[in-house]
């Protein structure tokens, strides 16, 4: 019976992670100036794609905008924080989404800082049927 | 003169107070429970960039919240239409704070002049913030509409496309119209031309117009390039006209003598070899062999052909 559930199990996690897909990263900027585009495939069996991009600054400028395969801008957001003006919380920002029946292809996750200073993370899902 | 001076300094506070220091107002009730912030923010976005940037320095105004949910918030306004964001953020969260996402959404957009008043009110739901619970002028009913095709999960590309056209042509607000072109996004040719005839209808000079109008007053790229290939092809026919010509006519001075020249000139002018004989004091007979010689050095037959060297020879003359 211990067997029969251990094989379950080990069955269930094997569809599970088949079936889901992650694309991550957290990243920590001390006076950072960076100007990255991440590329996400997206392929013809993911039926829906989740993200969600954060970014808390105490100081400088972060932008994160998500296009998809035609270049349309799926969504995006800036953080700007000046001490003088923000004290040590700095600046928040955070953009999320499920996208049901992402068009495939290359979407683009634009990252761009200048001498900023904080954290900034991304997390891609995407679900196959 | 002091009198003019003293006038001037009371037109200019007048000046000052009426039009500079409006305010509108929005007041409502935030369905939020305790986790948020008593407290709301007003930002007013100058640019469309500046729509989900996260910056104090944007932040016109804030107010608190009441126990029972109720705010009211004042800030400054002028004649023409501005957008304006509304946020709260939660308890310990810095006041920068943008979040973007169907329902973790803290913001909602609105847009205001001179001394309007806005209602936020949310019935519906605890803690979500929904763009369509403003309301207050029409601008903001028309920019509500427009944020729900822009956002839109449902509606297919092409429909997205087309209604957004349609709200750049038909909404009374001017800057809901050109926050409609500006999500404009993959336009086929015939969408490029519509939204060029639409955009005659704003101001250019409003300030939310940014680059709209550089982008849609060009001529297409096309049009542009054909008209240059177009240019280029007249001149360098022009100029191949212009050579060849010369070339025949060095041509021609190289194989007919001086005199030979003037007698062709002559017969060009319709004169007979009798009245070239009499211009020119010399035999009938004498014209008559500078004639033969023409006709053999040009490999012409008579006077009619001479006709085909007309212009390098007049033009010669001159």
């Amino acid at each position: 019976m211990k067997k029969l559930a251990c094989i379950f199990i080990m069955m269930v996690i094997s569809i599970f992670a088949k079936s889901q897909r992650i694309i991550e990263k957290n990243i920590r900027c001390q006076d950072s100036s960076i100007n990255n585009d991440i590329k996400i495939i997206v392929e013809k069996n993911d039926s829906k794609m989740d993200y969600m991009i954060k970014g808390h600054l105490s100081t400088g400028v972060f932008k994160a905008i998500l296009y998809d395969p035609e270049g349309k801008k799926e969504e995006g957001f800036q953080l700007t924080a000046d001490p003088k003006m923000d004290g040590p919380r700095g600046a928040k920002g955070q953009m999320s989404g499920p996208v049901k029946l992402p068009l495939q292809g290359i979407w683009r996750l634009h990252l761009e800082t200048q001498h900023a200073t904080g954290e900034l993370s991304y997390q891609i899902y995407f679900n196959k049927p | 003169m002091r009198r003019y001076l003293i006038l001037s300094v009371i037109f200019l506070v007048f000046y000052s107070k009426t039009s500079l220091s409006q305010f509108a107002e929005v007041h409502g009730n935030a369905n939020l429970d305790s986790s948020w912030a008593k407290k709301v923010y007003i930002s007013r976005i100058s640019n469309f960039n500046q729509m989900f940037t996260a910056s104090s320095i944007l932040i016109v105004a804030q107010g608190d919240i009441d126990s029972n949910g109720n705010f009211k918030v004042s800030f400054p306004t002028d004649s023409a239409e501005k957008l304006y964001r509304l946020h709260f953020i939660k308890n310990g969260d810095p006041v920068s704070t943008l979040i973007i996402g169907s329902k973790d959404a803290n913001h909602l957009f609105f847009i205001a002049s001179d001394r309007d008043q806005l209602i936020y009110q949310n019935n519906v739901s605890v803690n979500i913030i929904r763009q369509s619970d403003i309301v207050g002028n029409k601008a903001t009913d028309e920019l509500n509409a427009l944020l729900s095709v822009v956002h839109s999960d449902s509606l297919p590309r092409d429909s997205i496309k087309n209604k957004l056209i349609d709200i750049a042509r038909t909404s009374s607000s001017e800057l809901v119209g050109l926050l409609s072109i500006y999500n404009e996004f993959g336009l086929n040719h015939e969408q490029r031309k519509t939204l060029r005839d639409i955009v005659k209808r704003f101001n250019p000079d409003n300030p939310y117009a940014g680059r709209i109008f550089e982008d849609y007053n060009q001529p297409p790229n096309g049009w542009f390039l054909w008209a240059a290939i177009i240019f280029a092809l007249i001149i360098a026919l022009i100029a191949a006209r212009r050579i060849f010509k010369k070339k025949r006519l060095s041509k021609i001075q190289q194989s007919l003598s001086q005199r030979e020249i003037k007698i062709a000139r002559l017969i060009l002018e319709g004169k007979s070899n009798k009245e070239i004989a009499m211009d020119l004091n010399i035999g009938l007979s004498t014209v008559k062999t500078h004639v033969n010689n023409i006709y053999s050095k040009l490999k012409i037959n008579s006077r009619r052909d001479l006709q085909k060297f007309k212009d390098i020879l007049v033009e010669s003359s001159a």
